[in-house]
C-alpha cells in the first residue's frame, strides 16, 4: 500500500490569510465609487494620478522613512536580480522618488500628485486590513502654510465626499519635542526612551526617566508638561508661556499651529480641533505639522498626514513635501450602507441571439448607462431576476420595450 | 419594575449619538480598589461591582458605564475603542505593548514588581535559560536586553512550580512580598521593574471627547494625590 497524502480539509480552503479581506459586491461597489470620486476630486485640484510599481527594491523603497514602515514591509526575492524587492507599505515615498525625478526636468516647480492603490502590510498588529486601498495626495516643492492648509482642505473634502459627518481633527508638530531633544544633547537611546514615554503620555515614568538625565532642568520640566499640552486650540496660548524658555524653534511651532487652526476655523467653522504637542505619529519621517481624522466610537485615525521636507535627499533634490492618505476601505466600512448594487436599477433581457431589433435596443440601452442583463436560455429563471428593476418584453405590435418588473 | 428593564443590553455604538464614557475595569483582586477610585471621584455603579455577575454596569449618575474584563484585556477594549479608558497594570501594559495606548496616570495600587526568580543553588551564569512565565513578550524583551538567550515556556499560574519539577531554570513573575516564592523555595534573582496600575486611555477618545476624558484625568490624578497625601500623614502619625 503506497502512502497518499491526506487531502486539505475544505474548511481550510476557506481560509484567508490573517487581516486580508474580499469585498463582495456591493462592498467593493462603494470603495470603487469612492476611488473614482476622490481621484476625480483630486483631480479637479489640480492633482497628477500616478501608479508606482507595486514592487520595488528594498534599497529605494525605505528611502527617507522609518524603522515602522522597514518592519511593515513584505519582501520577495527577485529571481533575475537575486536582489531583495519589497511590496509597498506606504506609497508616499515612491512619489517622493518620482517627484525628484519629475522636479530636475521642471526646474524645481511645485507639483501635485494624487494615487490609490492596495498596499500591502507584513503585519496588521491585530487591527484592521493588512492590504488597504491607499488614497493619497501630496504636494511638493512648497513650504509655505498655504501648501499645509491645501491638503489639509483636500483631506477634509475626501471625507466630505465619502460621508464622513462627524471628523475630528488632530494637530500637531514635531518640531517641538525634537528642538527639546536637539536642545538637551541626548543619546540616540535616551531619544528613542524619552520619544516612547512622550508618546504614551507616560507622565510618571518620564518623571522618573528625566530624573536620571543630565539635562537642564528647564528642558526636563519642558518635557514633563510636553503630554498635557492638548486640547482646543485656545491650549497654545498656554503652551507659548510653558514652552517659553525654549528658543525660537519652538515658538514658531506654535505660531505655526495657532495660525493654521485660525485659518482652518475660518473656512469650517464647525470643524472639532484638537491639538497635541505631544503627538508624535511619524516622527521618523515628519519635519513640521503632523495631522489626523478620526471619528468617535472608533479607536485610531481614519486619515494622516503631514509635512516631511527634505525627503528627497537621497535622489539628490531637498524638496518641501505636505501630504495625506487615507484607507478607502476602512472609510466605507465604518460608514453606513448607502445606495446599494442591489436597488440600481437592471434590466433583465431574455432577448433571443439572431433577434436584431433586440439586440439593437440593448446596445442602446447600455450606451444610455444602463444595466442590461442578458437571459441565458429561452425561460426566465426565478433565479436569474432576481435582483432586477425592469424587464425586456415585446408588447402587441411585436416591438421591444422596458418595463417595471415586479416580484 | 425589574432592576433590568431598563438597561441597555449593549452601548449604543451609532456615532452620531450621545454614548456615555466607558471604562474598562479588571476583574480580580484590583477590581475593588479601582472601584473605590471610581466612587471616590462620583462614578458609582448602580449595584455593587464585588458580587455582580453583570459584566456592563451603568454608573448613571456621572453618565459612564463600566466594563468588568479580564485584567490582561483591558488594553484590548481600550486599544479598539470599546472603552474610552480602563485601569490596567504596568505589566500587563508591557505584554501587550500598549499601542495608541495613554498613560496617564500611576494610580499607586497594586504595586508589586516583576523578577526573575529559581533556585538559590542554581548555575546563574548559563548561556541559555528555560525561562518559565506568563509574560513571554517582556520576557524575551528583558533577556535580550541583558544579551541572555531565553527558551520561553508560557504558563498560565503556579510559575513556581517550574523550577521545582524542572520544567524551567527560572521564571519570570510578579511578587508582592515574596512569601509564595519562599515557600516554595526560590529567591529573587533580579528585579525587572516595580509595577503599579494605570489610568489608560484611548488616543482616539482622548482626541473626540477631550473634555470629559480630560476631566477624568483630572479628578483621579486629584484623586490619587489627595489619597497619597493622606497616606503619608497617617504613616507619619503612626511613627
Amino acid at each position: 500500500m503506497s502512502a497518499t497524502s491526506l487531502p486539505a480539509s475544505t474548511e481550510d480552503l476557506w481560509l484567508l490569510p490573517d487581516g486580508f479581506d474580499e469585498c463582495m459586491p456591493e462592498e467593493a461597489a462603494r470603495i470603487e465609487q469612492l476611488r473614482r470620486q476622490s481621484l476625480d476630486l483630486a483631480d479637479k485640484w489640480g492633482y497628477d494620478h500616478i501608479m508606482p510599481p507595486l514592487v520595488e527594491f528594498m534599497d529605494s523603497l525605505l528611502i527617507g522613512t522609518g524603522a515602522d514602515l522597514d518592519l511593515r514591509t513584505f519582501r520577495l526575492i527577485d529571481q533575475a536580480s537575486g536582489r531583495v524587492m519589497g511590496v509597498r507599505a506606504d506609497i508616499s515615498p515612491q512619489i517622493a522618488r518620482f517627484d525628484a525625478y519629475q522636479a530636475r526636468i521642471c526646474m524645481d516647480m511645485p507639483a501635485r500628485y494624487c494615487y490609490a492603490d492596495s498596499v500591502l502590510f507584513a503585519n496588521n498588529e491585530g487591527r484592521g486590513s493588512r492590504s488597504p486601498l491607499q488614497f493619497g495626495a501630496e504636494l511638493f516643492g512648497c513650504a509655505s502654510l498655504t501648501s499645509d492648509l491645501e491638503i489639509l482642505h483636500l483631506m477634509l473634502e475626501v471625507l466630505e465626499l465619502a460621508g464622513v459627518a462627524d471628523t475630528h481633527l488632530s494637530l500637531g508638530h514635531v518640531d517641538v519635542f525634537r528642538a527639546l531633544v536637539d536642545q538637551s544633547n541626548l543619546s540616540m537611546a535616551e531619544e528613542r526612551e524619552l520619544f516612547t514615554l512622550v508618546q504614551h503620555k507616560d507622565q510618571p515614568q518620564l518623571e522618573d526617566y528625566l530624573s536620571r538625565l543630565n539635562i537642564a532642568s528647564e528642558n526636563k520640566w519642558m518635557l514633563t508638561a510636553l503630554p498635557d499640552l492638548n486640547g482646543d486650540p485656545d491650549i497654545l496660548s498656554h503652551a507659548r508661556s510653558v514652552l517659553s524658555p525654549a528658543g525660537s524653534r519652538i515658538q514658531g511651532a506654535v505660531d505655526y499651529l495657532e495660525n493654521i487652526a485660525m485659518k482652518l476655523r475660518e473656512r469650517t467653522p464647525n470643524l472639532p480641533i484638537h491639538v497635541d504637542l505631544a503627538e508624535l505619529r511619524g516622527y521618523s519621517y515628519h519635519t513640521g505639522i503632523v495631522f489626523s481624522a478620526f471619528l468617535p466610537g472608533h479607536g485610531w485615525d481614519i486619515a494622516r498626514g503631514g509635512r516631511y521636507d527634505g525627503v528627497g535627499v537621497a535622489y539628490g533634490l531637498n524638496r518641501p513635501a505636505t501630504g495625506f492618505s487615507i484607507d478607502l476601505k476602512t472609510i466605507v466600512q465604518l460608514l453606513v450602507p448607502g445606495e446599494t448594487v442591489a436597488s440600481r436599477e437592471s434590466i433583465f433581457a431574455p432577448v433571443p441571439v439572431d433577434d436584431i431589433e433586440g439586440r439593437l435596443l440593448i446596445a442602446q440601452l447600455r450606451q444610455q448607462g444602463k444595466r442590461v442583463i442578458l437571459a441565458l436560455s429561452d425561460q426566465v429563471l426565478p433565479y436569474e431576476i432576481r435582483d432586477c428593476t425592469h424587464i425586456m418584453e415585446r408588447d402587441d405590435a411585436g416591438h421591444w420595450k422596458v418595463v417595471r418588473w415586479q416580484t | 419594575m425589574s432592576l433590568s428593564s431598563n438597561f441597555p443590553d449593549t452601548i449604543p455604538v451609532s456615532r452620531t449619538s450621545y454614548r456615555p464614557l466607558t471604562i474598562a475595569l479588571p476583574k480580580g483582586r484590583m477590581l475593588h480598589p479601582a472601584s473605590s477610585l471610581l466612587e471616590k471621584i462620583g462614578i458609582i455603579p448602580e449595584e455593587p461591582l464585588k458580587n455582580s455577575r453583570r459584566l456592563l454596569v451603568r454608573a448613571p449618575g456621572a453618565e459612564a458605564v463600566l466594563l468588568i474584563v479580564r485584567a490582561t484585556d483591558v488594553p484590548v477594549y481600550v486599544r479598539f475603542g470599546a472603552a474610552d479608558v480602563g485601569i490596567a497594570g504596568r505589566d500587563v501594559l508591557w505584554e501587550d505593548g500598549a499601542e495608541g495606548i495613554y498613560m496617564p496616570v500611576d494610580l499607586g495600587m497594586g504595586v508589586c514588581r516583576m523578577v526573575v526568580a529559581g533556585k538559590a543553588d542554581a548555575n546563574r551564569h548559563q548561556s541559555r535559560y528555560r525561562v518559565a512565565t506568563k509574560y513571554p513578550v517582556s520576557t524575551r524583551r528583558y533577556f535580550s536586553r541583558h544579551h541572555r538567550h531565553a527558551d520561553i515556556i508560557t504558563l498560565h499560574g503556579n510559575l513556581e512550580l517550574a523550577p521545582l519539577v524542572g520544567l524551567a531554570d527560572c521564571i519570570v513573575d510578579l511578587v508582592e512580598t515574596g512569601t509564595t516564592l519562599r515557600e516554595n523555595g526560590l529567591v529573587e534573582w533580579e528585579t525587572i521593574a516595580p509595577i503599579s496600575s494605570r489610568l489608560i486611555v484611548n488616543r482616539a477618545s482622548l482626541k473626540t471627547r477631550h473634555t470629559q476624558v480630560q476631566n477624568l484625568i483630572d479628578a483621579i490624578r486629584g484623586q490619587v494625590d489627595a489619597d497619597a497625601r493622606e497616606k503619608h500623614l497617617t504613616d507619619a502619625n503612626r511613627s
